[in-house]
């Protein structure tokens, strides 16, 4: 291989080349037999062709047959429906789920208001009921106080 | 432009009208076979070196012109149809591809069965042909396997590479650079120790 061919490879082999310049390296002659190889296998493959060519009337008649075949109208509008019946179904689930979560919050709110006032109730009551406990005990005590002086007055007069 | 074709297949596709049906935009079939269909063979290859397979390549050709041609009233609209073309045969591709991992078929199969049928000789040079391209791209990123494809087995030029993937110039030139650095190592590899 002289030193152009060599130069001219390299530039191939750094991606320098044109096209023009790659199809003459392509069928030159002073190349090591793994090199002819790969020039010989790129070559070969951009000859490759289909077995059979495929021709207008070919494809006239495939889309002929395409045509011929129509999907049935029905399906669209079945399709049309149950995508609305898919919404209007999300919807009234929303709608339910919603409402029955507004129902739970009133119903707890409710609960809360009921409790509130109970434990404010009893805790009035439990105020009361002390302050008349103590007012019952001074009550029993001045009692037992008017009736120990009575008892005293009846044994000093006899 | 773009954007809004895709958007009316989408709604030809599934509601079967079309908004933009106009005569001028509409491709004739003389403007068809003249334009479109001579790129089979270089989208059949295309679709090859994604698949490594001859019938399911053959089977995405026939799928991506019968689109187009299903298309044709809007094709006029499109500036570079073969760069298009690329496009929808690596979907169509890779679609292809995805579909058979997820039956879990090993795509090879089918190319033991291909030989068994007619002209053996043609088609076991074939298969190993693609095998060693196979073998070849091996190791290689996406994006270096993608400009190696279309530099080194479709002969695009860089150019054209970069608009077919949407890349800048000097991207094209780092990944076509470092492709070939791999394949390259491989072929020392190969002539130094055998392997």
């Amino acid at each position: 291989m002289d030193s152009n061919q060599q130069s001219d490879y390299q530039k191939y082999w750094e991606g320098k080349t044109s096209l023009k310049e790659e199809l003459q390296l392509r069928n030159q002659t002073s190349l090591s037999p793994e090199e002819k190889n790969y020039f010989n296998q790129l070559t070969a493959f951009s000859k490759l062709e289909m077995k059979t060519e495929i021709t207008i009337e070919e494809l006239a008649n495939q889309e002929l047959e395409d045509k011929s075949y129509k999907r049935p109208l029905h399906l669209y509008w079945l399709r049309i429906a149950a995508g609305f019946l898919l919404l209007v179904s999300i919807s009234i689930f929303y709608n339910w789920n919603s409402k029955k979560q507004q129902e739970s919050l009133a119903a707890r709110v409710a609960f809360d208001e009921a409790r509130n006032s109970l434990l404010l109730m009893s805790s009035k009551l439990n105020k009361g009921s002390s302050t008349t406990t103590y007012q019952l005990k001074k009550f029993s005590v001045a009692q037992h106080k008017i009736r120990s002086q009575e008892s005293g007055d009846r044994s000093q007069q006899n | 432009m773009r954007l809004l074709i895709g958007i009316e297949i989408y709604l030809s596709r599934r509601c079967n009208f079309s908004y933009f049906q106009s005569s001028s935009l509409q491709m004739s079939k003389e403007q068809f076979t003249s334009v479109i269909l001579p790129l089979q063979h270089k989208l059949y290859r295309y679709a090859l070196s994604i698949v490594f397979e001859v019938a399911l390549a053959e089977d995405i050709v026939q799928e991506v012109l019968l689109k187009l041609w299903n298309h044709r009233d809007r094709l006029q609209a499109i500036d570079n149809k073969e760069a298009w073309c690329i496009r929808l045969t690596r979907n169509a591709a890779y679609d292809k591809l995805k579909a058979a991992s997820r039956k879990a078929e090993p795509i090879d199969h089918s190319i033991f069965q291909l030989v068994a049928t007619s002209f053996p000789d043609q088609e076991t040079i074939d298969k190993d042909l693609i095998e060693a391209i196979k073998r070849m791209m091996e190791g290689l990123p996406d994006k270096q396997k993608e400009v190696f494809r279309l530099r080194e087995l479709l002969g695009y030029s860089n150019a054209e590479i970069e608009e077919i993937m949407a890349l800048d110039s000097n991207q094209v030139k780092v990944n076509l650079f470092r492709a070939r650095k791999k394949i390259r190592s491989k072929l020392t590899q190969l002539i130094n120790y055998g392997l």
